[in-house]
């Protein structure tokens, strides 16, 4: 299967839901059912909490990541006591998560576990690293774009973006909304010289000029870069965002007469916390919009029903994704209904 | 009272512990729990394992020693909660194994990697081999750990029909049922086998945490510290401390020209005056950090030293002042010297450093006071050592003078340069009126020439 063959070429991929009960863990328990057996090392972790076997939210059954013998998994201590197949532990963490130390395990037996991985994107990326000195080829990494302030599917290699019914019944707005998380996620990166001054910066947002030789801190808040969108940004007319970018944030960069054409940079798509009809709006009157981390999306599964029980047409959501979203989408359940 | 406690009150000292990289967690708690030891012969020893940590840190031969055990420190795991648990017979479970096996591991690892360097015997780690049959029965040595075939016949049929089973069948749940009791009973057989060695165990993590602190204080050594020579501090010995060229770490990378200091303590109380600029703050300051290194195992900062042990170390700096209990700078200062006064009385085997008393109140009263203090501290065996501006009548008390401004000092000066330009060598003095540099030092800061001249008037 493509899916599988794609994520195969890379060290660590996130699957990423657009919102809870979209069909994550599915898509999760798809691709590890999927993974070849042919001596090649996988793994996989959470970034936050997951595999619970009841969502917390909705209350509703919720498939728990079920691994093969020989896979590997990193989760916290407590989770590890509480669900795992019988396992070797081949490392601990140093250091502490809220739920414990992470633990580093193969399983012996096939089984299901309750993965928590890293509760930061450092640790994430620390964690990956230690992965790949254990042998393994490939991490699958747990992660949702509702956990609002991690950045798994920048921090990884590729991404799969989950999408489906329970974000919304209808499908023109499935498809707008996740067209929209599209449309962030495949956001230029900011041009080298750019990117290389304010993966440096340290400081707050930022205003700087086209050359980015010279930057100039606006502070932390969104009031700060309006008040200073408001003046003009003259010379440095370009702005970095150095958090969340949200609405207050685009009035103020984009809302000044003659200030339609600025850039705005901010770290990765995670940091978008806008209406997407401002973004969309801003960008038409020529702002541009770029990103310091670009992920590789490399598919979006499509979970057809919803928790409340509403289900969507499958074919007709997959092709109405398809039509303007180019990467391959899946429909994991029928596809496995098809082959079975 | 322990390092973390006095990294609050002696400036510098966190700055030198902050260099102390250790590759553990508990190796850092063991140096921060560190007493502030008054004992001569406990002080000897602990730099004696300095000694040998420093010995093999610098010389190449140990290299690869070095690098080998300092990578087998970075994967030790904190496990002193899983020792006690064992210590008291609880039943331990897999990741607690692992701990363990880690330590036997590391601790097996280290033991042969420091044969023949300085740390062979100073890391004091017992035979590992029963630990390690139990805990690693295909004997791979390597640290990581399962519930092993090996420790009960019943696991590997049970792991092999439960891989060959499909998920999420009732065959399925009953065999991971099954293997759940079975490890659980292994678990706890393993327990009863390894409560036996707990002893072991807890003394191969401490050796280990130990020589992770001590090699973290000997990378922290710079060419410009010295292992200081225990002095006697038996009663009445009468023997002083001694440094030469004594320096304070963070002037050193804060300031161009540090010069550094050689002075004698002696018991009783030492009035240092000198002018602004002098350096005679910095001078308390570097002391009361030497000290402190000294006792707690560290070298110190000075090309020779020679150390007298002492009970406390009362370093009254700065302003004092406290807002939240109400007292003013003068108050909280005077209270500070009166509980230094009560501590030499009670143990006279102290170093107390006070900068410029009473300064804050008028001059008159001030200078009496000071010269209380200097006859009251002065009559104890304590090395006290007092700055002051005032001009004091104190025949007998020594006396020591920062030599100041050089002579040849152009007019030209800026503020940033004027430090260079100073001789802070302390020498022996027996006139009793301080020096007079301070209408210099404002005139050559740059201060209004009409305000210069009018106190030059006054002073006329």
């Amino acid at each position: 299967m493509k899916l599988i063959e794609d994520i195969l070429q890379y060290r660590s991929v996130s699957v990423a839901g657009m919102a809870k009960n979209v069909g994550k863990t599915v898509c999760l328990n798809f691709i590890l059912r999927h993974l070849p057996c042919d001596g090649r090392r996988f793994a996989v972790t959470s970034i936050g909490l997951d595999g619970e076997s009841r969502d917390q939210v909705t209350g509703t059954h919720k498939p728990e990541i079920t691994i093969r013998a020989g896979m590997y998994y990193v989760t916290t201590e407590t989770h590890f006591r509480q669900c795992a197949p019988a396992s070797e532990i081949l490392d601990i963490s140093e250091r502490q998560t809220a739920l414990g130390r992470l633990v580093f395990a193969r399983a012996l037996v096939s089984g299901k576990v309750m993965l928590s991985g890293p509760g930061d994107t450092a640790t994430l990326r620390r964690c990956l690293d230690r992965l790949q000195q254990l042998g393994v080829n490939t991490t699958l990494v747990d992660g949702a774009l509702s956990r609002k302030s991690f950045s798994a599917p920048t921090v990884t290699d590729a991404l799969v973006l989950a999408t489906g019914a329970a974000l919304t019944p209808s499908v023109p707005e499935l498809v707008h909304r996740t067209k929209f998380v599209y449309d962030l996620i495949a956001l230029p990166e900011a041009p080298e010289k750019w990117r290389s001054e304010l993966l440096a910066w340290q400081g707050d947002n930022a205003a700087f000029n086209d050359d980015a030789t010279r930057i100039v801190d606006l502070g932390r808040s969104a009031a700060a870069v309006r008040k200073a969108g408001g003046k003009g940004l003259e010379a440095e007319r370009n702005v970095f965002i150095s958090g969340a970018v949200t609405d207050s944030c685009l009035a103020g960069v984009f809302g000044a007469s003659g200030a339609q054409d600025r850039a705005l940079v901010c770290r990765d798509f995670t940091k978008f916390f806008v209406d997407p009809m401002r973004f969309y709006s801003a960008q038409r009157a020529g702002g541009r919009f770029m990103v310091l981390d670009k992920p590789r999306l490399i598919a979006v599964c499509v979970n057809p029903t919803s928790p409340t029980g509403y289900r969507l047409h499958s074919d007709e959501l997959s092709q109405a994704i398809s039509a303007k979203i180019p990467v391959p989408v899946y429909d994991l359940v029928q596809y496995e209904k098809k082959i079975s | 009272m322990k390092l973390r406690d006095a990294i609050k009150f002696i400036p510098g000292l966190e700055a030198v512990v902050q260099k102390c990289s250790t590759c553990t967690s508990d190796g850092l708690r063991l140096l921060m729990d560190q007493e502030f030891v008054t004992d001569r012969a406990v002080i000897e020893s602990r730099l004696y394992r300095l000694d040998c940590a420093h010995e093999m840190t610098v010389c190449p031969e140990y290299s690869g020693a070095l690098r080998d055990v300092r990578h087998q420190l970075m994967q030790l795991r904190g496990c002193r909660n899983t020792l006690d648990r064992l210590d008291r017979g609880e039943m331990l479970d897999e990741i607690e194994f692992f701990e363990l096996k880690n330590v036997a591991v590391r601790g097996s690892n280290v033991a042969r990697m420091l044969l023949g360097t300085p740390l062979e015997k100073l890391a004091d780690i017992p035979d590992l081999t029963p630990a390690l049959e139990i805990l690693d029965p295909e004997k791979t040595l390597a640290p990581n750990f399962y519930l092993y075939e090996a420790y009960d016949p019943r696991l590997a049929p049970l792991r092999a029909e439960l891989n060959g089973c499909e998920a999420g069948t009732d065959r399925h749940t009953e065999l991971t049922l099954r293997l759940s009791e079975t490890e659980r009973e292994v678990c706890h057989a393993l327990s009863r086998r390894l409560h036996p060695l707990a002893s072991d165990l807890s003394k191969t993590y401490n050796a280990l945490t130990d020589a992770d602190m001590l090699l973290a204080k000997a990378s922290a050594i710079t060419d410009r510290d010295s292992r200081a020579v225990v002095a006697d501090n038996s009663p009445g010995s009468g023997d002083t401390t001694v440094y030469k060229e004594l320096v304070n770490p963070a002037m050193l990378g804060s300031v161009k020209h540090f010069q550094p200091l050689d002075i004698r303590l002696t018991p009783g109380c030492t009035v240092i005056t000198g002018a602004n600029m002098c350096g005679k703050t910095v001078a308390l300051k570097t002391l009361a950090l030497a000290q402190a290194l000294f006792q707690f195992g560290f070298y110190v900062p000075a090309r020779e030293a020679i150390v007298k042990p002492v009970s406390r170390i009362y370093l009254i700096i700065g302003d004092e002042q406290s807002e939240f209990s109400g007292l003013s700078s003068y108050a909280s200062e005077m209270l500070k010297i009166d509980d230094a006064l009560k501590g030499v009385r009670a143990d006279d085997n102290a170093l107390v450093l006070i900068d410029e008393p009473a300064r804050t109140t008028n001059p008159a009263e001030g200078a009496a006071l000071v010269t209380a203090m200097v006859r009251l501290f002065d009559r104890c065996r304590s090395f006290t050592i007092l700055t002051t501006h005032y001009t004091l009548h104190l025949p007998g008390i020594r006396r020591l003078r920062v030599r100041g401004l050089r002579d040849d000092v152009p007019d030209n000066v800026t503020p940033g340069s004027l430090g260079a330009l100073i001789d802070y060598t302390l020498t022996e003095e027996d006139d009793s009126r301080p020096p007079r540099e301070a209408l210099r030092i404002a005139r050559l800061l740059g201060v209004e020439d009409e305000l210069l001249k009018i106190a030059e008037e006054n002073i006329e």
